[in-house]
């Protein structure tokens, strides 16, 4: 929804060693044979066989699932400050989004992204930056825009429930990554290495919660690097 | 693949103007590199 210029720093900075590709994901991609189908037209496009990826937050969500249906095409992938989309019962928050779609005007929504968005670090020194890039992002939005990913992202969600791969046949390597503070997913670091035992795993102690890559990208990226030698 | 045993200069940057500098100049060498 925000878009792909939000990981600028570690993009622009790993791009002095490999060949980096962020991916904007389109507001109306709600299925995995969508979602497959892009990824696949990108490395046609770019004439790749494999690739690493990297998904952070929902961005995981959508790694998980090239993981689980095409993974003979991905080399490596990181999964950072993001849940397990394996065995979820049940979707979270289909009915809270329906209901917050029919009542509420878009300035409430953009209040309520606003404050998922933007939780105040002091000891950043990107806090503002954040503050101010996220602000003029979210302003800028349209509802037609909120409400096509908000249901996208329900829709994705289901329709990995219904196809969820009984097998995991991703053999690669695999990097974890997450920070202490990080109430929407660091419960799942535990639950990754149970499924990825080999994995290489990175925790964060500094502040920034769930947006630590935003809050710390210096930090962030050069972990990520370090752990990404290790494999190249 | 020995390049990559490199070191990247990750840079410290905490103005905020030169923070936006930084962002600006990321995001213009990507549009190059995308045409």
């Amino acid at each position: 929804m925000i878009g792909p210029k939000m990981f600028f720093y570690p993009a622009y900075m790993l791009a002095e060693k490999y060949k980096v590709i962020v991916t904007l994901i389109p507001e109306n991609l709600s299925t995995i044979e969508e979602h497959i189908n892009v990824y696949e037209a990108l490395l046609k496009k770019e004439d790749l066989k494999k690739v690493t990826l990297i998904g952070y937050s929902y961005g995981g969500g959508l790694v998980q699932t090239l993981m689980g249906f095409i993974p003979e095409k991905i080399n490596c992938v990181t999964l950072s400050h993001t849940g397990l989309l394996w065995g979820r019962n049940k979707p979270k928050g289909t009915f809270l989004i329906k209901i917050l779609l029919k009542i509420f005007p878009l300035s409430k929504l953009k209040k309520v992204l606003l404050k998922k968005r933007l939780n105040d670090c002091p000891d950043s020194e990107w806090n503002e930056f954040y503050k101010q890039f996220f602000t003029q992002k979210i302003e800028n939005l349209k509802k037609s825009t909120v409400i096509n990913y908000l249901r996208a992202a329900t829709k994705f969600l289901k329709s990995f429930q219904q196809q969820e791969p009984k097998e995991r046949k991703f053999k690669g390597n695999v990097i974890l990554l997450g920070t202490e503070g990080d109430e929407d997913a660091f419960y799942a670091l535990e639950e990754f290495r149970n499924i990825f035992p080999n994995a290489q795993k990175y925790i964060f102690k500094e502040s920034g919660g769930h947006h630590f890559i935003f809050l710390h990208p210096r930090e962030y990226t050069m972990e990520l690097y370090k752990l990404l030698k290790t494999v190249y | 693949m020995s390049e990559l045993t490199e070191t990247i200069d990750f840079p410290i940057i905490e103005n905020l103007s030169d923070q936006w500098e930084f962002f600006n100049k990321a995001i213009q060498s990507f549009e190059k590199k995308n045409g």
